[in-house]
């Protein structure tokens, strides 16, 4: 999966304000070798494996959309790439833990972080679902994927794209690290909030159905660091019952 | 209610008939009228007038269209005074009104009164009566599986015949068409089935050139849709199921889709998009079932655009999307439009009120052409679609995209699907209006995957619903599929 790239030319831009920066990582890399790996493709942006003032990084670009066109895509990169950077650090205040955001450079669309040794979320219930659960890491998981989303909340931060795959596992400190901002917002309606549980319900229930009920060990653990747990549960309800086509009773 | 008023005579007109007109009806009655449409036991019997124009007026009147049916030839005893199941006509009672009866004992009369009903004149099943009972069916063998499916969900009727292979007989298929700034309606809909489906049905068995015992299962579409016009074809194929001794099966109408697009395009496991007018989603397969990933949570797509050609007044011929992708080639000024995508879910209803309620004062100001309009309309909402396709695929790891549905033949969506998949190295997989659109080959063929893998509907069962959701269907023919192809490379 991991292959070579070149360099992106934007990177190099001399008239990007943050030009120095991009460049400071460069001229400290021990051997020179300007190349970044690329590790994954996701749906807006690459990310990319580098070292920044000598530290291990992530590069995460957002590329242009060559199907959309320019105007609506300098929109929208532009705001994401804000708006991801702004939650992130306000996240990170709240206490949740998240990558340490290096570097942000709003002409090449680029974004450096800290690089988090540790495998996803969704690879981790993959696993499980092949060779079985270990309930006890199981436990763990389900009940800070629940604490770091209630803390998120109650500081009025909604993530708004919350999967699997947008949650790590540090494996050193066994810590929940989330990531990927992009379609976050600042909101303090309880709607919102069970919106956003609501997602992760079904993302876990479209890709996780072999590893039981792990929601309702989130909700526990959403219900012990949230305080305003009780008007989000209630629209979690209410929210669960909308979506088209839906068979209604009475 | 009026509904069931303009429905009811015409099922129990062709359910009299049928009883007429078979010969050995005695130990078929009991099955053949034991349910009413509304799935309701029919308790029963009322005496009908005697049908004294079997042989009397119409048979002397060689001229009349009606001639050979009213007087079928030289058997008196499927004549009406002999028959008993002619005078004992079974009746619920949530369907089969006084006023009904009598507007059936009407539709009994000669030609006159038959040509000046108003609505739904039981015209259009004689021939059928005629082609039906011209055939008679036979013990089914199984040389090649094939089956015979019904479309009316929406404002298209379609029948198809097809076989398991997926080559598609005959697809033969009439749009209901409104005039400009109109859309389709529940109740006229309905009506335009009615009309169209018999001549459909001759035209689909003669051009696939198949008898009746070729024909193993009987679909029709369960729902999602209308429900009216859904209820056309269910009663069609309830009725067809008696005369032939042919099983039903009741098909998702977005699965048909799905399947219809993997078996055409040749897709293995792609993301779907499926996007029509009644329904946008983007779907997966997943643990036995096409899971939803992400959907609208307002309005379809098609509807979106549907309106939106209402406000300019444009053709519904051939459909008003394709309209609006032709005037969209003209546009070239980009208008601002809300984006609206929440994770893998998007909403079109605040776009098209805010078209709506803008248009008009900047096509009068000449901020604007209606041609920039669609443009700036269809760029902002393909934009949305496949970006949350791109976002399933990167959740699900799936390279492919198929496109289905009645909006998946507009060629600027294709193209733009087929950037993204190509920057992201897979394939786009689409097809064009034949079998994007609504049609019955799509019904048929998925439901004689489901009867290829031991599953029917009951009799009583075969209803139709307006809300069914894609992931409610067991798709049982994947997975017995994956492990075959598992058994293949083993050996």
């Amino acid at each position: 999966m991991q292959s070579t790239i070149q360099h992106p030319e934007t990177l190099r831009r001399p008239n990007s304000p943050f030009h120095h920066k991009v460049i400071s990582y460069m001229d400290t890399e021990a051997n020179g070798d300007d190349s970044l790996v690329l590790i994954k493709q996701g749906a807006e942006a690459r990310v990319f494996e580098s070292t920044f003032a000598g530290r291990k990084s992530i590069i995460k670009e957002r590329f242009s959309k060559k199907y959309r066109h320019p105007t609506l895509d300098t929109k929208l990169t532009l705001k994401r790439l804000n708006v991801e950077a702004r939650c992130m650090t306000k996240a990170r205040k709240l206490g949740v833990s998240t990558p340490v955001l290096y570097a942000v450079d709003p002409v090449s669309h680029t974004l450096t972080f800290e690089y988090v040794e540790g495998s996803s979320i969704k690879d981790i219930f993959l696993e499980f679902g092949l060779k079985g659960i270990v309930e006890e890491k199981m436990n763990d998981i389900a009940l800070q994927i629940g604490d770091t989303i209630g803390k998120l909340h109650d500081g009025g931060v909604i993530h708004g794209d919350l999967t699997t795959s947008n949650m790590l596992w540090r494996s050193d400190t066994n810590q929940l690290v989330l990531i990927d901002f992009g379609l976050s917002f600042v909101s303090t309606l309880p709607e919102d909030k069970g919106v956003d549980l609501y997602v992760l319900e079904r993302a876990l229930l479209s890709m996780h159905s072999s590893c039981g009920n792990v929601m309702d060990k989130i909700l526990a653990g959403y219900r012990k660091s949230s305080k305003q747990w009780s008007s989000t549960f209630n629209k979690l309800g209410q929210v669960r019952l909308r979506g088209r086509k839906r068979t209604m009773v009475g | 209610m009026e509904m069931r008023m303009q429905i009811t005579p015409w099922f129990e007109i062709l359910t009299m008939e049928l009883l007429v007109d078979l010969p050995a009806c005695e130990n078929r009655e009991s099955e053949l009228s034991s349910m009413c449409i509304h799935n309701r036991p029919i308790f029963s019997t009322t005496p009908l007038p005697p049908p004294t124009h079997h042989s009397g007026e119409t048979a002397s009147t060689s001229s009349s269209p009606l001639h050979g049916f009213f007087s079928p030839p030289s058997d008196s005893s499927l004549a009406g005074e002999a028959s008993p199941t002619y005078h004992s006509r079974r009746r619920c009672r949530c369907c089969c009104s006084r006023r009904q009866a009598a507007a059936a004992a009407l539709a009994f009369r000669p030609l006159p009164s038959l040509a000046v009903r108003p609505l739904l004149s039981p015209f259009p099943l004689l021939p059928l009566l005629l082609f039906c009972t011209a055939i008679k069916s036979h013990p089914t063998e199984m040389k090649r599986m094939i089956a015979l499916g019904f479309e009316g969900s929406a404002n298209k009727i379609g029948v198809g015949v097809v076989t398991l292979d997926g080559t598609i007989l005959s697809n033969p298929r009439h749009t209901y068409i409104t005039p400009p700034g109109q859309g389709f309606l529940p109740r006229e809909t309905a009506q335009h089935h009615f009309q169209h489906v018999l001549p459909l049905i001759k035209e689909a068995l003669e051009t696939a050139q198949i008898t009746l015992k070729d024909i193993d299962c009987l679909c029709y579409t369960k729902g999602p849709g209308m429900g009216a016009p859904l209820q056309v074809s269910a009663i069609v194929v309830r009725v067809l199921s008696q005369l032939w001794n042919i099983p039903i099966v009741g098909v998702n109408h977005c699965v048909a889709h799905i399947e219809m697009g993997r078996i055409v395009t040749g897709a293995v496991d792609p993301v779907v998009l499926y996007v029509s007018g009644g329904n946008t989603q983007v779907i997966a397969y997943s643990e036995g079932r096409y899971r939803i990933f992400g959907e609208t949570i307002d309005i379809a797509i098609g509807n979106c655009l549907d309106r939106f050609a209402r406000v300019l007044m444009l053709s519904n011929d051939p459909s008003p999307g394709y309209n609006i992708e032709q005037l969209a080639k003209k546009g070239e000024k980009f208008i601002d439009l809300p984006y609206v995508v929440k994770g893998m879910d998007v909403s079109f209803s605040g776009i098209l009120s805010y078209i709506e309620a803008t248009a008009e004062e900047k096509l009068k100001n000449d901020d604007c052409t209606p041609a920039d309009l669609c443009y700036s309309l269809q760029e902002t909402l393909f934009a949305m679609l496949v970006e949350i396709t791109e976002r399933a695929m990167a959740h699900c790891d799936k390279k492919d995209v198929l496109i289905v549905g009645g909006v998946g033949c507009n060629e600027r969506l294709q193209e733009m699907m087929r950037v993204m998949c190509g920057e992201r190295g897979g394939n786009l997989f689409a097809t064009d209006d034949r079998y994007c659109v609504d049609n019955g080959a799509m019904i048929a063929y998925t439901g004689l995957l489901a009867f290829a893998h031991g599953s029917t509907t009951p009799l009583e069962d075969s209803t139709f619903t307006q809300r069914f959701r894609t992931d409610e269907v067991l798709a049982v023919w994947r997975d017995n599929k994956e492990s075959l192809k598992a058994d293949d490379t083993v050996e």
